[in-house]
């Protein structure tokens, strides 16, 4: 069955954690394990970081959206931002972060999304963007 | 959220606990304390990671800056206690070999 929830939350890390704590509980109604919880966690955490940190700028006035759907085998999760406008490379484009000479949190960021989500699409348009993150539900990563 | 950050001498290594999500919300705490005491002359530092719940992106680059400025001192850092889902960030970044990674803060300290 299709279950979703919208969240708005302002442009501030204070919530980061609020966000983290949402997603978790969604990523377990839809069946992933625990391992799976926390890195699901993580990749919408790093998502949001960049959003504050490119988009917003570190400004904390502003708000951003996080739709996220639980389906029968999946998870969908959906970041829009109305902030400036800012590169959201592709997987290709990344390097090993641990490679680079001087990576910063955003590279990091983005290469950790790449490694756990299942697909991951940015679509940059006016005055605003928008980051979906697919997350398949496979057998080996269901709960027990 | 904020993090909870202690800091001790066992004799001159510095001891830096961390108690919560060591995430972007937390990583400019952690920075600035890393950076105060190393201007006071710290440069071999164990930072203990049991009671670290949570590591994003935020909380690696803060480690890559302390390593950096610890080697350009001659110093050294190792991390203790790392929890298997926070090993696990390093593992998938890579930075699992850029750090000394030991399973206690005892340890740490006789590695270091």
């Amino acid at each position: 069955m299709r279950q979703e929830i919208t969240l708005t939350v302002p442009s501030s890390t204070e919530f980061l954690h609020v966000v983290g704590a949402v997603m978790s509980e969604m990523a377990a109604l839809a069946g992933f394990d625990d391992r799976q919880r926390r890195r699901i966690e993580l990749a919408v955490d790093e998502a949001c970081s960049n959003v504050l940190l490119c988009a917003y700028q570190q400004e904390s006035e502003q708000s951003y959206r996080i739709g996220c759907v639980k389906e029968a085998s999946e998870l969908r999760i959906t970041i829009t931002d109305w902030g400036q406008d800012y590169a959201f490379p592709a997987a290709g484009e990344l390097s090993l972060p641990a490679k680079l000479p001087d990576p910063s949190s955003a590279n990091i960021g983005l290469y950790l999304i790449y490694q756990i989500m299942d697909e991951v699409t940015f679509v940059s348009q006016t005055q605003q963007h928008v980051l979906s993150m697919r997350k398949l539900l496979h057998p080996s990563d269901a709960r027990p | 959220m904020s993090m909870e950050i202690t800091n001790r001498f066992e004799n001159d290594v510095l001891v830096l606990g961390l108690d919560g999500r060591f995430d972007a919300h937390a990583a400019p705490q952690v920075e600035e304390t890393f950076t105060t005491l190393f201007s006071q002359g710290a440069t071999k530092v164990v930072v203990d990671f049991s009671a670290v719940g949570y590591l994003s992106s935020a909380g690696l680059r803060v480690l890559l800056v302390m390593i950096r400025k610890l080697k350009s001192a001659q110093g050294a850092i190792v991390l203790a206690g790392l929890q298997p889902h926070v090993k696990e960030v390093f593992d998938i970044s890579g930075f699992t070999d850029l750090f000394t990674i030991e399973g206690s803060v005892q340890e740490a300290l006789a590695a270091i």
